[in-house]
């Protein structure tokens, strides 16, 4: 399986060698800042930035197909990628949300059940 | 003294002062965001697990709603997320 902490270009979305949506991918933030940094960045260093994005392009591999399952395992991953112990921690909470849960759940059976209780007795 | 003194200045930054400042950068990141192949593949299995537990759940919570509508499940007070709607019970 292919990793998904790794940088991919995104041909798919991209707009020609798809550096920038690729990054837009691996950051989170929205492609079209990027474009706009690169292309404001051409007012600055003209050449040195082209030669960036073919040399990225040209070193990063394609992205695989179907990388992600959905949009909200995307963005899992995103934050993966950006700061891996949060997510973690995210994740802990929800095995800890849905431990409580169960545990009210486990709670309402448990405890004594007033109205299957009533529903007996009208039955007698 | 000063025609001097500006190219060096110059160049030192260009060329000194600058690749210093994008390797420390390069640096920090390579330390900070590094999680072994393991780990992923540990933190994927755990991802999925929680999702299909907390589906799991949600089925149990609705079918005991809708059993006993005594029962008032932990989500109700926090915002709807779930493309589940638990007052749409049969």
């Amino acid at each position: 399986m292919s990793s998904r902490t790794r940088f991919y270009l995104d041909k798919a979305n991209g707009k020609w060698l798809g550096v920038c949506s690729g990054l837009a991918d691996y950051t989170g933030i929205d492609a079209i800042w990027l474009r706009l940094g690169f292309v404001l960045l051409s007012f600055g260093i003209f050449p040195i930035n082209l030669v960036a994005y073919v040399l990225i392009a040209w070193m990063a591999q394609n992205k695989p197909y179907g990388l992600y399952q959905g949009p909200e395992e995307a963005k899992f991953w995103q934050g993966v990628r950006s700061n891996p112990s949060r997510t973690t921690a995210e994740v802990r909470s929800k095995f800890r949300d849905i431990d409580r849960r169960m545990a009210d759940i486990e709670m309402y059976y448990t405890a004594r059940n007033t109205r299957l209780a009533d529903e007996i007795d009208s039955l007698r | 003294m000063e025609e001097v003194f500006l190219p060096i200045m110059v160049v030192g930054m260009l060329f000194i002062g600058l690749p210093w400042v994008i390797m420390h950068y390069i640096t920090k990141w390579k330390q900070s965001a590094t999680i072994t192949g393991e780990d992923e593949k540990l933190l994927d299995e755990l991802h999925y697990t929680a999702r299909q537990l907390e589906e799991r759940l949600i089925t149990i919570e609705r079918i005991l709603a809708a059993d006993d509508p005594d029962f008032r499940p932990l989500r109700d007070s926090r915002p709807e997320e779930s493309p589940y709607n638990i007052s749409r019970r049969n």
